[in-house]
């Protein structure tokens, strides 16, 4: 256990069950998130990702899933065992969230400032006058132009830029220690995605915020985060810092995930793609998932699933052969 | 939007009923009964020399509040059990809807005439009896306008910000449900005077002297052959007063649903 772990997910295991299946989207998932660190959650859709992040906010929705196992710390005090009311305090305030679609993301039946202010109010309490300011204050923190008028605005009249720089506002307003962004940048266009992860890389710098990033674009990846977890089928794979795993990949899911990326400098008739398909998860193949697509596989590799093992210093994989 | 119109001048007509009646609606005249409608009394008199038209006028606000007052029972209670059906889904949802099931399976003139059989028949109970029976549809209609809301990501974006259960099902699904909600009031209020009005013509609902459309008929049916007028004025009433509020119904539900302009 480590004092500067903002948050430690240990062997964490979320299913969902669904008739007589059992869908691991979570299958013994451990990951930690540094004080002042940008985690990058990468992998596939479908691969566990944002049900990672659903289970730390204790937000999987059940029925069908369930937290089977596994253990989240957050500031070194596990966060199983709590209630929903001790949760609640929790969410929002020293964890937050923001999502992929940003519009979809507010309540249309009311105004952006009705919305921040019920966060704000919920969370830190003060008189109408001081919500008020403090919510006037985080728009500004977020570089919306003209928050007075934001504020008296419905979400259907901004624009997905405007809308997920409120989110990150109603996010950080607590100040939160971890802010959790699954795919903040997915909906929004290349200009204005540049600009939001330019504002949180900002925040992160000014605050301190940790933050766990989740994405499928590793340019995005590269841009914010400071280390890396590579998911495949409920796994996480692959964990580095964010230069070696990009620069030397371990794994042959990472090596074949970068690969597949289009680059400008070097031309090619065709992307690579990586063969096969997403495993089931209802019935993923024994041993290591990705057997079926990767090119070194092995008998071994049916038997057993490769254990996670440091192959380098802080660069640790789950592979027999890499 | 006309069947609205309507409406609103039903609703005025109760409101202000004794500044338009021509005359007392309980003003006995035993020289003038069973009187075809004439300059004196426009829509006739009935077997005590009562004036129709103002009976009528009087009826309207007995029929609209039994109407008014028995979906607002519904529609807060139907609506709180679909709330709380669909938000929590799981055992609360069996309960809630199973339970109501027991109260949709009767037909509902059967159900209220058997709560007011129980109650005895008065102003009040009549609107709680039909309040009850109208309870099912509402919380049909809340529930799974809920079970779509709650899938929604700003309900799940609340939950990340720490909100409680409580306060999004008031604060964040209800605002979004209540377009459907008014649209189904608007046909429970019509619904309501209908059953009204058959309570009250089986003389189990409204009391005379008070004047009810429903009871009105009920009088009038002894004299059908002779004096037609007597049924056939309250009839028409109530047959105006249902299609209005049906109609602002389905204008409503026009207008607000986007789907169905095409």
């Amino acid at each position: 256990m480590n004092d500067e772990d903002v948050i430690r997910i240990n062997d964490l295991r979320t299913y969902f069950f669904v008739e007589e299946d059992v869908v691991k989207a979570v299958d013994g998932v451990s990951l930690r998130v540094r004080k002042g660190e940008c985690l990058g959650v990468v992998g596939e859709s479908g691969c566990g990702k944002s049900m990672t992040a659903l289970s730390i906010l204790r937000l999987v929705p059940e029925p069908p899933g369930k937290i089977v196992s596994g253990q989240i710390y957050f500031r070194g005090k596990d966060l199983m065992p709590l209630s929903e009311r001790a949760m609640r305090k929790i969410r929002g305030k020293d964890i937050s969230m923001i999502f992929q679609e940003p519009s979809a993301s507010m309540n249309p039946a009311f105004s952006i400032g009705n919305q921040i202010q019920e966060v704000i109010g919920f969370h830190q309490g003060g008189g109408r006058n001081t919500v008020r300011e403090k919510a006037l204050d985080i728009l500004r923190a977020v570089q919306i132009p003209d928050p007075r008028r934001i504020l008296s605005q419905y979400p259907h009249e901004l624009s997905g830029g405007m809308i997920q720089r409120v989110m990150i506002a109603m996010a950080i307003t607590c100040v939160p220690d971890l802010l959790i962004c699954d795919e903040p940048t997915t909906a929004l266009d290349i200009s204005t995605q540049a600009q939001i992860i330019a504002l949180l890389n900002e925040l992160r710098e000014e605050r301190g915020t940790s933050m766990l990033f989740i994405t499928h674009d590793l340019g995005i990846l590269s841009w914010i985060c400071t280390s890396a977890a590579v998911m495949y089928a409920g796994n996480v794979i692959e964990y580095s810092d964010i230069r070696s795993i990009l620069r030397s990949p371990l794994h042959p899911y990472t090596q074949a995930l970068i690969e597949s990326t289009p680059r400008l400098d070097t031309p090619s008739d065709r992307l690579k793609v990586i063969p096969g398909q997403v495993p089931n998860l209802a019935h993923s193949p024994p041993g290591c998932k990705f057997h079926p697509r990767c090119h070194l596989a092995k008998e071994s590799c049916r038997e057993a699933p490769p254990p996670m093992t440091e192959k380098e210093e802080g660069h640790w994989v789950a592979c027999f052969f890499s | 939007m006309i069947g609205g119109g309507v409406a609103i001048i039903i609703v005025v007509i109760a409101i202000f009923a004794p500044l338009l009646s021509p005359s007392d609606p309980n003003h006995v005249d035993f020289g003038n009964t069973l009187s075809p409608p004439s300059f004196r009394n426009p829509l006739g008199t009935d077997h005590l020399g009562r004036d129709i038209l103002s009976r009528l006028i009087y009826g309207a606000w007995v029929s609209l509040g039994v109407g008014l007052g028995a979906t607002a029972i519904s529609m807060f209670l139907g609506g709180l059990c679909g709330l709380m059906a669909g938000y929590f889904g799981k055992s609360i949802d069996v309960i809630i809807m199973r339970g109501l099931d027991v109260v949709w399976a009767f037909p509902p003139v059967l159900l209220a005439l058997a709560f007011v059989a129980i109650e005895g028949p008065s102003f009040s109970a009549v609107i709680l009896a039909i309040g009850i029976v109208g309870i099912p549809m509402f919380a049909r209609i809340v529930r799974s306008t809920v079970l779509s809301v709650k899938e929604k990501d700003y309900i799940l974006a609340a939950r990340a910000s720490g909100i409680s259960h409580f306060k999004i099902m008031f604060t964040h699904i209800l605002p979004n449900i209540m377009a459907p909600l008014v649209v189904v009031a608007t046909f429970g209020v019509a619904g309501a005077i209908m059953i009204e009005s058959i309570l009250s013509f089986l003389g189990l609902g409204i009391q005379p002297p008070a004047s009810s459309w429903g009871l009105m008929i009920n009088e009038g049916q002894k004299y059908l052959r002779t004096f037609p007028y007597y049924s056939l004025f309250p009839g028409l009433t109530i047959m105006i007063t249902v299609f209005a509020f049906n109609a602002f119904g389905d204008g409503l539900r026009d207008a607000w649903d986007p789907k169905l302009k095409t």
